[in-house]
């Protein structure tokens, strides 16, 4: 059987500094008079732009690539930090999280000197072209096709589910490049399609939420030049794989509605009560682990490794316990939320419950993980 | 490999060998386990804490930690982890550890000892292997006391698993020796994270036994690890393990730092005890009647967990120490705290 790898010793000065940093500039940012619960699907492009140009996009990236050469656990806390504040980082999200690692693992040097320094710039906004309406869960089974021309390659197919399609500037598609029926993960490749490509059309998808940020997006003959291609034709399967370890491990598995917990301590601050304490404390008493195991992955990246199954751990323990704050107070203790409330707390609660069913679906849903799991057990 | 992964092999292996079904057998009817007690003794193995109190203390709760893994792992019936944690405060308050088993009393607040005069009186409440303990760590106020068993009338009880939990009661009774400058809460919170790692590596002991079972029972023509729905519970388990082992650590690195260790303590027991009260659960589940069974050695592990999640507090008693630590804290950020606590 095998055991998961993970180190909690983390103390490292130059973390608690770039804390220290991060904290003064969102006191000081206009977009943090309203903290929103799952912050990171709120989408707020003057908010990345600032926050590109103070530095905290790109952070780990090499300085050619107007990255700045920050470890890989500095990172980690600009984005803990994001997210326990419930910021708007939708708009740089993706193309910081995997889109831009992505283009630096195995993009060309002409396409990472495009891309990148508009990513870290917060200017530029990457979309995940992964899923299909017939494919989700099975992702090898994906359609969507991208035939060779004489100077590149036109795509037909549709892909879904695709945040911020509408507001982003690329799309990062994983396309099949070969019929060969014997080779379904291999007949698979990644290209890098600009979302205002002529004949690609964006159809929004409002969730239960109200919002839109899903989209559908239908490609009919849409042409790209040969160097869209990112990485090996026909390597695209282990291209998403190593995507999916940035995707899973990061604290917004865990944090994307940490402003409810906030507003619900600063409420049993008013009130308390032992029923409030004890559902507090069991809420940071599985929230602290996962931070330090969510961590210890962070660390494992900055060295180049690839964490997949400690990834898929923390997004299953995560979304679990994600879904059980949101839960337990609205269950439990404080029933009456209200997306239109002027009180803070009524306000972030409905916003937490009505996004939490995607908690466990987006990213992998929880069955996949679980399998995951149960692969790296020894199990199947 | 590293000095801490070899000590805890040495550890595994001691125990492997010295565990044989007799010993299982005798320990379970309540006999004290000499011979392994001895060999783990001669191999330098007990105390570790309290014989690196001397160097680095993050070094010397490491070492600790390898030993009580063993242990866990194997279920040894014997006082290891009281023996570490016992030594390891006589090394802090300066008084010297005897050879031999020891046991120590940090129950959350239902114990009652008064030291004056020189002398101890009072009863203290499921002390584990107190029988058969060469003395027994203490606090009576800011006291620390290393009392004498012998010198106590003492009613035996015991755990779930079979372990020792006796009452002693002291009526002026003179302690081997005594030290000012003891702290109650800091000996429950020490002995809450050992009990934690305990039960993360019991959990973990459960889970692998599961893992394997579920790859070799076959039914329906394939094994049930090839079912989903066994696979799903067992991956849900695994998940717990990971988190109960990095909170144990947490708590051990705050001891070692001296960071917020009430606060990580706590995590770590509330944490360790939800976590291996899930496996224990999902693995009877998985192995279906035979984990049921005496000859099987499931209940070994299940049955520690069920007992060490109620020794050093409950979840509920935790949880509540943590609420009460967050809302106290008014003006600050429940997320100022989880990060200054690291």
């Amino acid at each position: 059987m095998k055991t998961p790898n993970f180190d909690a010793r983390m103390n490292f000065p130059e973390m608690e500094r770039v804390r220290a940093e991060i904290r003064e500039f969102l006191a000081a940012d206009p977009a943090m008079a309203t903290p929103r619960a799952d912050c990171w699907s709120h989408f707020d492009d003057a908010f990345s732009r600032r926050l590109g140009q103070a530095g905290y996009i790109g952070m780990t990236w090499p300085k050619r690539y107007g990255g700045h050469e920050r470890s890989s656990l500095e990172r980690y806390v600009v984005v803990e930090e994001l997210l326990a504040a419930g910021a708007p980082a939708a708009a740089h999200w993706i193309a910081d999280r995997q889109t831009g690692p992505q283009l630096l693992r195995f993009g060309t040097e002409e396409q990472r000197q495009r891309i990148l320094p508009a990513i870290a710039r917060g200017e530029c906004y990457c979309s995940i072209g992964m899923s299909e309406p017939d494919s989700g869960s099975d992702l090898a089974s994906v359609r969507t096709r991208a035939t060779r021309t004489g100077d590149g390659w036109v795509i037909n197919g549709r892909k879904i589910w695709t945040t911020y399609a509408h507001r982003s500037h690329y799309i990062l598609m994983l396309c099949r490049t070969s019929e060969d029926a014997s080779a379904r993960h291999r007949g698979l490749s990644q290209i890098l399609v600009p979302l205002d490509s002529p004949g690609l059309s964006i159809r929004p998808i409002v969730n239960m939420a109200g919002a839109h940020d899903f989209n559908e997006v239908l490609f009919e003959d849409v042409h790209v030049p040969a160097d869209a291609l990112l990485g090996q034709e026909g390597a695209g399967w282990d291209q998403v794989m190593s995507e999916l370890a940035f995707e899973r491990s990061g604290p917004e598995r865990f944090l994307s509605s940490f402003v409810l917990l906030e507003a619900f301590v600063e409420r049993a601050r008013r009130e308390p009560s032992a029923e409030a304490a004890i559902l507090i404390g069991s809420l940071i008493s599985r929230l602290a682990p996962l931070r330090g195991m969510s961590m210890s992955i962070a660390a494992q990246l900055g060295r180049g490794e690839l964490p997949n199954f400690e990834a898929a751990l923390v997004k299953e323990t995560g979304s679990l316990l994600e879904q059980d704050l949101t839960e337990k107070i609205l269950g439990e203790i404080a029933p009456e939320a209200d997306p239109t409330s002027e009180d803070k707390f009524r306000r972030l609660l409905a916003e937490a419950m009505l996004h939490a069913p995607s908690f466990s679906i987006r990213g992998g849903t929880r069955e996949i993980l679980r399998g995951i799991i149960a692969r790296d057990l020894g199990l199947r | 490999m590293s000095d801490i992964a070899l000590i805890e092999e040495t550890a595994r292996r001691a125990i492997a060998d010295g565990l044989t079904p007799e010993v299982i057998e005798s320990a379970e009817a309540g006999e004290w386990s000499e011979a392994l007690w001895n060999r783990l003794e001669a191999q330098g193995l007990l105390q570790p804490a309290a014989i690196a109190e001397s160097g680095d203390p993050a070094e010397g709760l490491e070492i600790e930690a390898a030993v009580i893994r063993a242990a866990s792992a194997s279920a040894a019936p014997l006082p290891i982890a009281e023996t570490a944690l016992a030594g390891w405060f006589l090394a802090r308050h300066g008084i010297e550890a005897p050879s031999g088993p020891l046991s120590l009393a940090a129950l959350n607040g239902a114990e009652q000892l008064t030291f004056s005069g020189g002398k101890a009186s009072g009863r203290l409440e499921r002390v584990p292997w107190a029988r058969d303990s060469v003395g027994i760590v203490a606090v009576a106020g800011d006291t620390l006391l290393f009392i004498d068993p012998r010198s106590a009338k003492l009613t035996r009880g015991v755990n779930m698993a079979g372990e020792p939990r006796d009452t002693v009661e002291f009526d002026a009774a003179a302690p081997i020796a005594s030290a000012a400058g003891a702290d109650r809460e800091y000996m429950l919170c020490r002995c809450a994270a050992v009990r934690a790692l305990q039960l993360a590596e019991a959990a973990a002991r459960a889970l692998e036994m599961t893992v394997e079972y579920a790859g070799q029972r076959k039914q329906f023509g394939r094994p049930i690890g090839a079912f989903q729905a066994i696979q799903h519970q067992i991956a849900a388990a695994a998940g717990e393990v990971a988190s109960a082992r990095v909170a144990a650590q947490q708590a051990r690195l705050a001891i070692a730092e001296g960071g917020n260790v009430l606060f990580a303590c706590a995590i770590a027991k509330a944490r360790a005890n939800d976590a291996a009260g899930a496996v224990a659960r999902m693995s009877h589940q998985v192995h279906g009647a035979i984990g049921f069974a005496r000859e099987y050695q499931l209940h070994r592990f299940t049955r520690r967990i069920q007992s060490w999640r109620g020794e050093y507090g409950a979840s509920a008693f935790w949880n509540r120490r943590i609420g009460e630590m967050i809302l106290n804290e008014r003006g600050r950020s429940v997320w100022s705290i989880v990060t200054a606590a690291g």
